[in-house]
């Protein structure tokens, strides 16, 4: 069976657990705990370890969604998940302390993973917060990745169709960029 | 004041002091009124006479008309000269002399079905500006910026100071003429969503502070803020006819705190009539021959798209592409890969090289070879069947 593993970061309170709820066929698996990091989110709970959540296709397929922690010295977590991960959800909330340099920290952590094509970026809790404009954070983008055309929306977490087009446009990113360097492969 | 009348040629008025281009437009409103000339009075930089002052620099296409303001002691001669104080005979005659040599250059702009109905109005203080400098002509240099901008505060200003920037790319004259057309203050009057969409993207493109509605008959008028991007209107988009036998789009410049204070977002609005109500083909001022690629996804949350918009876009990001090659590229027709590049250009999403074009980014695509159209190998085929997309 073929494993298609897809990560979600972000900084803590973005939506991670709750967008791999939205996705998962499965319960979720989370590991929350009490949040003592009271400066940096005001939140009871907060990842610690992985959240994780699948989607099976046929006896073929299975995308496995991992939620990766949002606090710092969790790092070597994303390292091993980083390799294996085909693309990357990147949630932002639109209430984050500084959420464009948020977004530019992240994108810098996983420049691996855009170098790929395999980045889409969802600005959460833009209906509970007025933050910078969705034109700002591609701006942002454009700086981090020398121009490179990484999918952004708005997105809330909890709703399962918002969800789906942030994976589907990942999806549909990392395969045509394969789809035209193989074109050029023939071409050469 | 709107005469009704239908406006051959578009003068722009371009960096000039408030009392000059208060006294222009009083002198064309006039000539207009009065049946002696007929142009359309514009604040930018894309229509066939450039009114602007002595020692500014300004670009213009070859077929552009330059005239220069200059004081009554300049040396300089010449057919497209005005002296300083301004008469309306000297300007009447200018715009003989432009219209002699635009008529003998070219044929007239055809506008098709598009009819031009309205003159810039003069704007509440200009004529006073006019009445003080005449009383103390040594009185301290005019502001650049119209007083009405200057209270819009720094955002509207830099859209004012954005007009004058360089386009993304030159329009033909016939679509310069055509766009031009658009601006604050006037009234355009289409047969077809084709027609009124030249006017939308003009004032998209130029950014000037612009309020408009856009009426339709037996529909629900759209209002829209494009300044705050928002539009309002009820039943929206099933209360939109697609191919409405008229369209009318009103512009104005748009007043402090006049915006709307609150609608849907704008983009909605651009993406409908991009995919739906533009018909079968590209939009008037795109080329099939133009090689387009996105500069940033829509949002596709906010937006009612299929997956083959998905995958389309998906494709834009990637290559630079003609709206043939995007549709072979994602196996769709001809029609939807127009459509959404409609939409893109409206949206302000597309980067777009036109003709004559550099050798092509991506090698000639093979048909069915793009994203989700490889039947066995694509997660994203796999995917949206299993989603029941
Ligand atoms: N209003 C609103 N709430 C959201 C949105 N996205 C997530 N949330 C809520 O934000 C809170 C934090 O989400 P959570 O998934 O725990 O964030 P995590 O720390 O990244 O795992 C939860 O209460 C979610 O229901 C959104 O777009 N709008
Ligand atoms: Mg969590």
């Amino acid at each position: 069976m073929a494993e298609h593993v897809i990560l979600f970061a972000g900084p803590m309170c973005a939506g991670k657990t709750t967008a791999i709820r939205s996705l998962s066929e499965i319960e979720t698996i989370s590991t929350e705990a009490a949040n003592t990091d009271r400066e940096t989110a005001d939140k009871d709970t907060t990842t610690v370890a992985l959240d994780y959540g699948e989607i099976t296709i046929g006896d073929e397929d299975k995308v496995r969604l991992y939620g990766l922690p949002g606090q710092r010295r969790f790092d070597f977590m994303w390292r091993i998940l980083m390799e294996r991960a085909v693309g990357l959800v990147l949630l932002v909330n639109n209430d984050a302390a500084d959420p464009l340099g948020q977004l530019a920290e992240f994108l810098e952590e996983f420049a691996e993973l855009h170098e790929r094509g395999g980045i889409v970026v969802g600005i959460t809790r833009a209906d509970i917060a007025e933050g910078p404009s969705l034109g700002d954070y591609a701006q942002t983008i454009a700086k981090s990745t020398s121009g490179a055309i990484i999918p952004v929306f708005t997105v809330d977490a909890r709703d399962g169709n918002h969800m789906q087009t942030c994976l589907l446009s990942l999806i549909a990113n990392i395969e045509s960029r394969a789809a035209l360097a193989y074109q050029q492969e023939q071409a050469a | 004041m709107l005469a009704f009348v239908k406006a051959r040629y578009t003068v722009g008025l371009i960096g000039l002091d408030i009392v000059d281009r208060a006294k222009v437009n009083i002198i064309l409103e006039k000539a207009f009124a009065d049946g002696e000339a007929s142009w359309l009075a514009l604040y930018n930089d894309s229509c066939d006479l450039i009114i602007t002052s002595g020692n500014l620099p300004v670009e213009a296409m070859d077929e552009q008309i330059v005239a220069r303001i200059v004081d009554a002691d300049c040396p300089d001669d010449g057919p497209f000269l005005l002296r300083r104080p301004l008469s309306h005979e000297a300007i009447v005659s200018l715009l003989r002399n432009a219209e002699a040599q635009l008529d003998s250059s070219a044929p007239a702009p055809e506008y098709g079905r598009l009819k031009v109905t309205g003159v810039t109005e003069v704007q509440p203080g200009e004529e006073r500006a006019v009445e003080m400098a005449e009383a103390a002509p040594a009185a301290a240099p005019a502001p650049q910026m119209h007083p009405q901008f200057a209270a819009l505060g720094p955002s509207y200003q830099q859209q004012i100071a954005a007009q004058q920037a360089p386009r993304p790319y030159p329009p033909t004259q016939a679509q310069r003429g055509v766009a031009a057309s658009a601006n604050a203050g006037s009234e355009t009057v289409g047969e077809s969503w084709a027609d009124i969409s030249i006017a939308l993207y003009s004032i998209l493109q130029t950014r000037v502070p612009t309020m408009a509605r856009i009426n339709l008959p037996h529909a629900e008028s759209i209002l829209i803020d494009f300044p705050g991007r928002r539009f309002q209107c009820a039943g929206f988009p099933d209360s939109i006819p697609l191919q409405p036998h008229q369209v009318v789009l009103r512009a104005t410049l748009a007043q402090p705190g006049q915006g709307l204070p609150q609608g849907q977002p704008l983009e909605r609005l651009l993406w409908f009539i991009g995919t739906r109500a533009l018909g079968a083909g590209l939009a008037p001022w795109l080329c099939a021959e133009d090689r387009c690629r996105l500069v940033q996804w829509p949002n596709f949350t906010v937006l009612d798209h299929s997956i083959d918009h998905m995958r389309m876009t998906a494709a834009m990001g990637n290559g630079l592409l003609t709206a043939e090659e995007l549709s072979l590229l994602s196996g769709v027709p001809f029609q939807k890969a127009a459509g959404i590049l409609n939409a893109f250009s409206l949206m302000g999403l597309l980067h777009i090289e036109r003709q004559p074009a550099p050798a092509p980014r991506v090698p000639a695509p093979v048909a069915g070879t793009g994203v989700g159209t490889r039947s066995s190998g694509s997660l994203f085929g796999k995917l949206i069947r299993k989603m029941g997309l």
